[in-house]
């Protein structure tokens, strides 16, 4: 199988796990976040440069990038909490822009807007492969990951208490729940696989610069295929990724920037318009009739 | 150094001016469909490049042109509300998120697709001209829009209190079930209240043609700083908009010139965060109106 | 000018369960809730009633920590947990209903009690004991029914199913009798005394239904304006000329 083809089934579970990993906070949670793009590229940069700049172990800056990520993450958005609904997702808009902005600027240790590549010298130490299979494997294992912890979630006492937030916060909190702890772990928890995926995708694209991890287009994606899939299940994501890649591949070869993100804002007004649900939600309300 | 504090103030009044221009139709349209217009920045960014086709192709003057341009933009908005907007009224908050958030993705890219990533700029007779008045230089365009500002709030603020169809908005801000009760036409008024929001988008669309870039991501920029000033301000409050707008328009300046240029654009985000930990309902909005969705 | 009156429940309990003691609230001008002092013994019933807009339900939310009041103070089994946060309140053993149903639309009933079960409770536990207090009241063949779809005497049985999951030591019961009708209430009224009697739950409720509070209640608290302006055995209050006054001089 070709490079080509091995390189889409490698994004679809990427994809599928970052978007997953949004599911969690804006599915279950209740908050829409969009500037997940921050936490990807925090974590894509924090291995970057460690690994790059100072030859540290990329599983090391895995762990510094996933810590680094969710204490950034509880620092901007526990003020952010107090806001709910639009104001919440409009808040989260500006944490990429000012994440790209000290990206761009902070020349000593991330290169500015010229970007890190990563040496490719493969090892398991390094997490770098010679063989696209390798990656085939990783980024399925982190889809996996993604997949289970939301599972888990689900049918837990956390996945309740969001839901139970979500529905009615009142009524949730007079039944001892705590809104502002839960949407923490939720908001760590999403940030911190978020982190790993942008860890993943620094050892596998070699090369990155702000605008690549920290656009905003990244957040729309992540957005609209769990929403395609079904928000707030735990399939949605993946069902999301595996229409949605794909045909972004095509897309990008045929139409470029512009037209691609064109249907996008059209999938995503559609979806929202004609089927909230997604597939897997329309799918299971089909089943129970 | 304190000498120029005069002339710093009297330019960031005049910015703080395009600040309020900037958010009073958000404000006013969360106000009436407790809905935040995510793509508020693009109907700006429309109107910005209507005037600029009014000017390059006709040589209309952006101001002029605004005669056209924001009833068009006033009759897109009316559209938009009636098939987009009144189908999310009441839906979970993350639809209605998306729902404006893909609009605005969608516009974007329209303008992307049709008319190139290129940054545009209208120049016109008094785009570089200033004023000198009492000692202090103020730019045209600058000026123009700040007193723009004025008037639309002024204008806005007299048709909330003082028209009936004011009062019914108003009526509906607060409490709109009763208002329904009341006889009040709310999904007109919707209507309404969402074209007057996006017209006053394109009223500071034309505005700033003159004094800015136009290009396709313009609206992206603005609505951050739109943003900003509506959390200052209050949400749902025009006056809000206006003072809010102004003190972050001083502050900017100040501190680029005091402390320096990139500081400039962080200010404006620095003050968002600590408006949220002291403040969060704003200057003029009342506690808890930041929670929106609630009974 | 608290007048406690003992009925045989409480009279080995000399400390009462819950003192509030002079809570004030204002919103802008108005003072909803003024210098409101009175106590609840364990598995005491009391009656709050009062014309509308008097300030029961703020006072319910200012016990429940739903709001803040501005002074004044609130000791619950042992604790001052004056302006404690509603999880907390929760915790420490305060249920309640709302008087507008807040039912979790998108779970169960059952899911819906396993909520509050889960705060003293492991999940599998929690089940278990969700589904046994969806049984007791009565609501049983409605266990897995989606609580959005629920009638709305459904769903204030629901409210009190809530209420009781998170083990609590007092229920706070707001209006859960309105809207029903009379055999309903009847039922309800059963419901309420086993509860209390069962659990030994101690109860304020605020009824409009002044027969059901005076079959239920042993102490009665009327407010007016915001103001406590008396508080005896159910006898004596339905004679007391003030208490009257306030019902025929408002819209109730």
């Amino acid at each position: 199988m070709n490079d080509y083809y091995l390189n889409i089934i490698v994004m679809t579970f990427l994809w599928a796990a970052l978007s997953g990993a949004w599911n969690l906070m804006a599915g279950y949670g209740g908050l829409v976040s969009l500037g997940q793009s921050a936490f990807f590229g925090i974590g894509a940069y924090t291995t970057a440069v460690l690994y790059a700049t100072f030859g540290i172990s990329p599983w090391l800056g895995l762990v510094f990038g996933v810590l680094l990520t969710t204490s950034t993450a509880v620092l901007i958005s526990w003020p952010c909490f107090r806001l709910r609904g639009a104001f919440f997702s409009l808040a989260t808009l500006v944490f990429p822009i000012v994440m790209e902005i000290l990206a761009n600027n902070w020349n000593s240790v991330t290169r500015g807007s010229s970007g890190i590549a990563l040496p490719f010298k493969p090892s398991l130490e390094n997490f770098i492969f010679e063989s696209r299979w390798a990656y085939v494997l990783a980024s399925f294992v982190l889809m996996m990951v993604v997949l289970g912890i939301t599972q888990w979630i689900h049918r837990g006492r956390l996945g309740l208490y969001l839901i139970a937030m979500r529905d009615d916060q009142d009524a949730a909190e007079s039944m001892g729940v705590e809104p502002v702890r839960i949407k923490l772990i939720i908001t760590m928890i999403s940030a911190a696989l978020t982190s790993v995926g942008g860890f993943f995708y620094a050892q596998y694209i070699l090369f990155l610069d702000p605008p690549s991890v920290f656009s905003i287009n990244i957040s729309v994606q992540i957005a609209l295929f769990s929403l395609i899939g079904g928000l707030g299940t735990p399939f949605g994501p993946i069902v999301g990724s595996l229409i949605m890649t794909p045909l972004d591949g095509a897309l990008s070869a045929f139409l470029g920037g512009g037209p691609r993100l064109l249907i996008y804002g059209g999938v995503l007004l559609a979806v929202v318009l004609v089927a909230p649900q997604g597939v897997v939600g329309t799918y299971t309300a089909w089943r129970k009739k | 150094m304190l000498s120029i504090l005069p002339q710093l103030i009297a330019s960031g009044l005049l910015i703080g001016g395009v600040y309020a221009l900037l958010s009073i139709g958000l404000t006013l349209i969360f106000g009436v469909l407790r809905i935040v217009n995510f793509a508020q920045g693009e109907f700006i960014m429309l109107a910005m490049f209507g005037a600029f086709w009014a000017n390059t192709l006709l040589g209309i003057d952006p101001y002029l042109s605004a005669l056209v341009v924001v009833p068009v933009i006033f009759f897109i908005g009316m559209l938009v509300e009636r098939y987009v907007i009144q189908r999310i009224l009441f839906a979970a908050h993350s639809m209605q998120i998306f729902a404006t958030f893909g609009l605005s993705v969608l516009m974007q890219n329209l303008a992307l697709t049709f008319w190139g990533p290129d940054y545009h700029s209208v120049t016109t007779s008094y785009t570089s001209e200033s004023f000198t008045i009492a000692g202090l230089s103020l730019s045209a365009t600058s000026l123009f829009a700040f007193i723009a500002a004025i008037v639309m709030a002024a204008g806005l603020i007299g048709f909330l209190h003082f028209t009936r169809g004011g009062r019914a908005l108003r009526a509906m801000v607060q409490n709109r079930y009763a208002a329904s009760l009341m006889g009040v036409d709310t999904k007109r008024l919707n209507r309404l209240a969402f074209g007057c929001g996006v017209g006053c988008a394109a009223i500071c669309g034309c505005i700033l043609t003159p004094m800015y870039y136009t290009f396709p991501t313009v609206g992206v920029d603005l609505i951050i700083t739109a943003f900003v000033v509506v959390v200052l301000g209050g949400m749902g409050s025009v006056a809000g908009a206006v003072v809010g707008g102004l003190i972050i328009g001083v502050a900017q300046t100040l501190t680029g010139f005091y402390l320096s240029v990139e500081f400039k654009d962080v200010v404006a985000l620095l003050l968002f965060i600590v408006i949220l930990l002291i403040r969060p309902q704003g200057l003029f909005g009342r506690a808890g109106t930041e929670d929106i969705g609630m009974k | 000018m608290t007048a406690t009156s003992f009925s045989p429940v409480n009279k080995d309990s000399a400390v009462p369960l819950m003192q509030i003691d002079n809570l004030v609230r204002r919103f802008g001008g108005l003072v909803a809730v003024n210098q409101v002092s009175f106590n609840v013994h364990s598995g005491e019933i009391v009656g709050l009633i009062g014309p509308n807009g008097a300030g029961k339900t703020t006072l319910f939310n200012i016990i429940s920590g739903h709001l803040k009041a501005d002074s004044g103070r609130l000791f619950f089994d042992g604790q001052d947990i004056t302006n404690a946060r509603a999880a907390k309140c929760a915790r420490v053993g305060i249920g309640r209903t709302f008087q507008i149903v807040k039912p979790l639309t998108t779970l169960t009933v059952h899911e819906n009690v396993m909520v509050g079960a889960l705060l003293n409770n492991s999940l599998k536990v929690a089940r278990e004991k969700a589904a046994h207090i969806v049984e007791r009241v009565g609501m049983g063949d409605l266990m897995h029914r989606l609580s959005g779809s629920l009638t709305l005497e459904s769903r204030k049985r629901l409210e009190l199913a809530r209420a009781l999951s998170v083990e609590p030591k007092i229920i706070l019961l707001d209006e859960i009798l309105a809207g029903l009708n009379a055999s309903e209430v009847e039922e309800s009224i059963h419901l309420i005394r086993n509860f209390a009697q069962e659990d030994k739950l101690a109860v304020i409720m605020i009824e409009h239904n002044l027969h059901a509070v005076m079959s239920l209640a042993q102490k009665i608290v009327v407010l007016d304006y915001g103001v406590k302006i008396a508080q005896d055995v159910p006898e004596v209050i339905v004679r007391d000329p003030k208490v009257v006054a306030a019902y025929l001089g408002s819209d109730d």
